[in-house]
Parts: C-alpha cells; sequence; structure tokens
C-alpha cells in the first residue's frame, strides 16, 4: 500500500520520509494499519483511498491501494 | 517602572513635527499590557467619532505585545490600528518578524501617531530617541530601494525598517505596511492611513536587552530554551516547520474547502499545480523565521528563476491568487505575490477583489470596454497579473477595484453584490466556513471584518483524544465537538477561544505559538507572563486582557454605528458549494442567527445590537469607554 503523509504524520516514520510503501499481506483495517506504523488515529482528520474520501474507522485496504492522510487544518 | 516594560510611549504629531515621550504606570499597562489592548485605549480616547479614515486626526497605533521581543518562540508580533478606509470601522493587524522586538529594544511599547506631514518623511527611532527625517527622495519608490536607501543614509545595516509601498502612497483601501520587507500587517488598510499621513516608514535600531527588563529572567531564559525544544518535537509546529502554510492546500482541497471560482466551488481541479509539492519542486529555496523563534514558519522563493527579495507566499495568497482566481500555476502565484508584496497591497484582499470581478465578468456584469480590454475570466493569468498593477496605481479599472470589492459591487450594481465574498467590507480568508461553523461566526462577529485568526478552527477541536483538542483542555474546553454543528457547547468553545487569541494579539503571541493551533501550553503563558512581569496571573485573567481588548474594539465600532446587521456572512455561504466533499451544503441560516444571540449573551452585549453594554463594560473595568460610545 501506498502511503501519502500529510501534516505532521511523516514524524512518527523514521527519517520523515513523505509517503512510505507499507506491505500488506490481507485486507485490513486502515485504522489497524496506521496504528502498527506508530501514527497517533486520533490526529487524522481526512483519509482518502484511491481518490475518495472514506470513514477512517470503517475503510480496509489492500495492498494495491493508494492511501493519503491529512490532520486537521486549523487556520493560517 | 514596571517590569517586563520599558513603560514608555512615542507620541508623534506628523502636523507640528513634534515627537514626545510619555511614560505609563503599572497600573495602567496592567490593564492595558500592550498590543490590541493599547491600541484600542487609545483609538477611541484620542480619535473624535466619525473621522474620516483620511483625515489627519485619525489616529494610527502601533504597538508592541506583553511578550514581544522576550526570549519566548513567536512572541514577536506588533500591532497596527486605526479606524480602516476598507471597513469604516476599528482596523487592526498584527505581524511578526524583527521590527517589533527592534522597538522595545529601542525603549519602546508603542507609537502613536496624528495630523499629516506636509511632504513625505520617514521617523527614525533609536534607543530612546526620535526624529521625523524627509522621505522626499523615497516617494514612489519600491520597498527594497527605500530599505537600502534607509539603511545606507543611517549608517547602518542592522537598521529594522516599517514602511508602505506604492499602494499605501496611492490609499488604496486595502494597502499594507511591510518589515524587512517579509512580514505583514494587511488586510484593512492601515498602510493607506499610514500614506494619508505622508508617513513612508518607520525605522527603528535598538541595544536594550529584553532580560534587563524582565522580572525574573533566568526564569525567561530558561522557559524559552525548554519551548523552543519543543517547538522540535511537537506535531503541530514540527509540519509548520516542514512545509509552512502552503502545507495547507491539498487538505483543504480534500475537504471540500478550499475556495475555488471566489467561493462558488470547494475542490479545485488544478489543486496539483498550486500544492506543496509544486511549490517545493518549483519555487521553494529556503526557510526562514522570526526573531528568536523555533518553528520557522516562513519560506523563501525564486520568482521567474531568480530569488525573490520579498518572501515566498502563504497558504492564504497560494489559495486565493491559485483556486480562488482559478489559476493552476504555482509561480504564477509566486509572481503575483511578488507583486503585491513589491507595491504592499494585502494579498488576500487583492486576490479575492480579482476573483469578484472574475465572475462579474463572466456573468456579463462588466466587459472588455470596463476592464481596460482585460479578458477577465478565471484562470487567466496575465489579466490577473496586469490587475495587481492597475489596482496599485490606481489605474483604469484598477482604480475601482482598489475600493474594495464591496464598494466596486454597490457602483457595478445588478447581482455584484452577492459575488462581493466580503464582512464589514473585508474580504474573506481563504477558509471555507461552510466546514467550519465556528470559523463562519468569527468572520460574522469580527470587529475588523472577516478574520480566519479569531478563533481556533473548528476542525481542531473535533476528536477529544487528538493532539489539538488536549492542548485546548487547558483553556477551559469540555467537550470535543463536530465542525459543522452550533450549538451551546460550541458557544461555549467561541467564547474561550476567542478570548484567548485576543490576548494573543495584547500579548504579541503568534498564533502559531499557543495551543490549540500550535505547542505553548496554557500553563506556559502563564509562567512568561509572570517571569516577565511578576504579576501572579491566572488564566483568568489573560482571558480577561483579551476581553477588555475585544470590548474596547467593539464599543470604537459602536460609537461609528456598527450594530448587528454587520455581523452577517455573504449570501452564497449558505447555499453550498458546487462540488468537492461538502458540494450542496450550506451554513444553515436559523442555526448562525441563533448562534450569533447565544454568544452576544455568553458576552454580555446586548442580544439586539450585538453590541457592549455599559455593565459588561464596567465589569471589564471600561466604564469610560461606555461613557465614550454613548452606552
Amino acid at each position: 500500500m501506498k502511503l501519502f503523509l500529510g501534516g505532521q504524520f511523516s514524524l512518527y516514520i523514521p527519517g520523515h520520509p513523505p509517503s512510505v510503501e507499507v506491505e500488506i499481506n490481507k485486507p485490513a483495517r486502515l485504522s489497524e494499519v496506521l496504528s502498527g506504523l506508530g501514527i497517533p488515529v486520533a490526529d487524522i482528520h481526512l483519509a482518502v483511498v484511491n481518490g475518495q474520501l472514506v470513514e477512517l474507522d470503517e475503510a480496509v485496504v489492500s495492498d494495491q491501494d493508494d492511501v493519503k492522510i491529512f490532520p486537521p487544518v486549523g487556520g493560517g | 517602572m514596571p517590569y517586563g516594560s520599558t513603560a514608555k510611549i512615542l507620541r508623534v504629531d506628523l502636523t507640528t513635527g513634534k515627537v514626545e515621550i510619555e511614560e505609563f504606570t503599572e497600573a495602567f499597562y496592567r490593564l492595558y499590557p500592550g498590543g490590541k489592548a493599547l491600541a484600542g485605549y487609545f483609538l477611541l480616547n484620542e480619535m473624535p467619532a466619525h473621522t474620516d479614515p483620511f483625515a489627519p486626526e485619525n489616529v494610527m497605533v502601533i504597538a508592541n505585545g506583553l511578550l514581544t521581543g522576550s526570549p519566548v518562540s513567536t512572541a514577536t508580533r506588533y500591532v497596527v490600528s486605526a479606524r480602516s478606509p476598507l471597513t469604516g470601522g476599528y482596523g487592526e493587524s498584527e505581524a511578526g518578524g524583527f521590527w517589533g522586538p527592534e522597538l522595545k529594544m529601542a525603549g519602546f511599547e508603542a507609537i502613536l501617531i496624528k495630523g499629516k506631514s506636509a511632504e513625505p518623511v520617514y521617523l527614525w527611532i533609536q534607543d530612546g530617541q526620535a526624529e521625523l527625517r524627509s522621505a522626499k527622495h523615497l516617494w514612489g519608490r519600491t520597498p527594497l530601494d527605500v530599505q537600502k536607501d534607509i539603511r545606507s543614509e543611517l549608517g547602518d545595516d542592522k537598521i529594522r525598517v516599517l514602511q508602505i509601498g506604492p499602494a499605501g502612497e496611492n490609499l488604496v483601501r486595502y494597502a499594507c505596511i511591510t518589515n524587512d520587507l517579509r512580514h505583514f500587517n494587511g488586510r484593512n488598510g492601515m498602510g493607506a492611513v499610514m500614506g494619508s499621513k505622508n508617513l513612508r516608514a518607520v525605522a527603528v535600531r535598538g541595544h536594550q536587552r529584553y532580560l534587563s527588563l524582565a522580572h525574573d529572567a533566568p526564569a525567561l531564559q530558561a522557559l524559552g530554551k525548554r519551548l523552543s525544544q519543543e517547538a522540535q518535537k511537537h506535531p503541530l509546529s514540527w509540519d509548520l516547520q516542514q512545509r509552512g502554510t502552503p502545507g495547507l492546500v491539498e487538505p483543504l482541497n480534500t475537504g471540500g474547502i478550499l475556495p475555488t471560482r471566489n467561493f462558488r466551488q470547494g475542490a479545485f481541479e488544478g489543486v496539483d499545480g498550486i500544492k506543496w509539492e509544486a511549490y517545493e519542486k518549483q519555487i521553494f529555496t529556503a526557510k526562514r523565521s522570526c526573531y528568536a523563534c523555533a518553528v520557522r514558519c516562513k519560506r523563501e522563493v525564486a520568482v521567474e528563476g531568480k530569488p525573490s527579495e520579498y518572501g515566498g507566499p502563504e497558504y492564504e495568497t497560494v489559495a486565493v491568487f491559485g483556486s480562488d482566481c482559478g489559476v493552476d500555476d504555482i509561480q504564477a502565484v509566486a509572481k503575483a505575490n511578488e507583486l503585491c508584496n513589491e507595491y504592499l497591497l494585502d494579498s488576500i484582499s487583492t486576490g479575492a477583489t480579482i476573483a469578484f470581478a472574475m465572475e462579474c465578468f463572466e456573468h456579463g456584469l462588466i466587459g472588455l470596454k470596463d476592464t481596460d480590454g482585460l479578458d477577465l475570466r478565471f484562470g487567466n493569468v496575465e489579466a490577473m497579473l496586469a490587475m495587481i498593477g492597475k489596482i496599485a496605481r490606481r489605474e483604469g479599472f484598477g482604480d475601482l477595484l482598489a475600493e474594495g470589492s464591496r464598494h466596486a459591487a454597490e457602483k457595478i450594481g445588478g447581482e455584484a453584490p452577492f459575488f462581493a465574498i466580503q464582512v464589514k467590507g473585508q474580504e474573506l480568508p481563504m477558509h471555507d466556513p461552510r466546514g467550519k461553523y465556528n470559523v463562519g461566526l468569527g468572520y460574522a462577529i469580527s470587529e475588523i471584518g472577516a478574520d480566519h485568526l479569531l478563533v481556533a478552527h473548528d476542525t481542531m477541536l473535533f476528536n477529544p483524544e487528538s493532539v489539538s483538542f488536549k492542548g485546548a483542555q487547558g483553556l477551559g474546553l469540555q467537550q470535543a465537538q463536530p465542525p459543522r454543528v452550533f450549538n451551546e457547547e460550541k458557544t461555549s468553545h467561541f467564547y474561550i477561544l476567542e478570548r484567548w487569541t485576543s490576548f494573543e494579539k495584547v500579548s504579541g503571541l503568534c498564533f502559531f505559538g499557543p495551543v490549540p493551533r500550535s505547542f505553548i501550553q496554557a500553563a506556559d503563558v502563564i509562567e512568561a507572563v509572570r517571569a516577565a512581569t511578576g504579576w501572579e496571573v491566572t488564566l483568568d485573567e489573560l482571558l480577561t486582557m483579551g476581553e477588555r481588548a475585544t470590548n474596547l474594539a467593539r464599543a470604537f465600532n459602536a460609537r461609528e454605528g456598527f450594530s448587528r446587521q454587520d455581523d452577517a456572512l455573504p449570501e452564497r455561504l449558505f447555499a453550498g458549494a458546487e462540488n468537492g466533499a461538502l458540494q450542496g451544503q450550506g451554513m444553515p441560516r436559523e442555526d448562525f442567527e441563533q448562534a450569533l444571540t447565544r454568544l452576544y449573551r455568553a458576552k454580555g452585549w446586548d442580544e439586539q445590537t450585538g453590541m457592549p453594554t455599559r455593565e459588561r463594560l464596567e465589569a471589564l473595568s471600561l466604564g469610560w469607554a461606555a461613557d465614550l460610545m454613548g452606552a
């Protein structure tokens, strides 16, 4: 799965890359995949899978998916 | 002398050329500790009611915050205030950079400017002394040349120069002020007020160390050091350090709240051309900072392949000249930004007024004969760039747009007022309140017109486990709430957050410093004020300082005849955007009106007029303001 790390989320991945490849053997809950990477799920405001906005709690992803996550935007 | 302050104000009368120094007492300072509070105090007390914004009687206050220049990251800001030529009400804008701290080092908390000079002048302040000098040779020239010439004339290249540009000289109603060519007091035309007084610049240089004024210098220094380490680690400040504000473009587009084609749409099909990755690849050259700030959110860019002298576009500028004008080219945005900064035009109002004109053009309300032959359609980069210069020079159609979208719409007539996306005459910033209802309430109620920095945005206060909501709990927020709802709890959020942000404007802290938007906890702010001043302050006292400043500004507007009907949002927001994640979902009008009433009640303001009551002003030790506004 290709994961684009919007906002501060690169901070939680070693080397702080803007995106990362995550290997997924079988379909899994997106929130669990992200928690497993050490990303604080409570700070995610928007999740996009293959160009579509999804509900983070419900989304299931597999290895071919293209995922983007963003924090809330608070002005500036 | 109170701790943490020079206790000195510089009074300048441009008509007589007289410059005087005035000292204030600690009792005065604790009520009006700086920035917005000092501005409101002097504007109400020293300006006659109904003064024309361009008349010599308009009073301009430039005031540092309570903590400006201290070693606390983000405490860099000063306020410029006067009656606004754009809104007719209380005008105000803050900027960071290095100029405010330098003014403090030169021995002053604030400058109060009255009158009008017969010929162009600039003010030179150095280590407790000040004088007016001729600026005849500087008038009409670029900010870069003026800064160079002032430094060379005075023989010191460390002099900090605050100045207006050609737009301020030409009285464009949203002309801004810069310091160091890359920090801006924008929005409601403070640059035009300075221009009307024939004051081109204020140059400062000082050598007094802030810490020599502080009550507990070692404690303040230790706090400053701890906070600058914290800024490197905290996720919200870390993000600002990585991408700066241009990183906001893509998430807002994804959420359907990226203002596009004059707020007609919420998502932009050309977003890839203006988002951070395009910015980073095509124009970004370096990161920069304000005085003693570890966040380092500023960006430097190249324009047309050459390093720009005027700093890089912030998110607001990227969105307004990008999606809001239908332009998908970050290089065109960078050029527009550079032009605004060279003429010293507020980039939000310039871009938004052009977007307004583009919509009028596409609807046939204006044509080629009105626009001096410019095909002013969305996405036409050449027309957009040409229009910026015409506005700054007040040339042809630019002369009308230099009045702001509200005035231009009245002149154009027909449907045009519907396309003017403004509150109290000030154009909306680039945050669509259809996705953040308290931001909309803030746009409506703000005394300066639509302002996106009045309260922390709803989206940050949605998840109770998020780092931003946890920060807000330190301010007293109880329950997290969804962004697209108005209810009692949201009113409570607003009332706390507005007082807090107003305190930021009193203290000189940046919106990106304290929680919930960034990393400085409420307890750290209290500690900073205690170490600076020796006052045993509580959070409640800081919130009251913020509330006092808001009430002064509101009382100023009441005296000018403003009332509840001026706290109105553009009609377009009650209809949904044409596309994007929130397509078709407008703000609920009745809920908005009820929220406004609830908020007035929470603030102790009159529910019918929306203005402060005598009782409330007296409770804030501002009974004198009730007398002045006739309450």
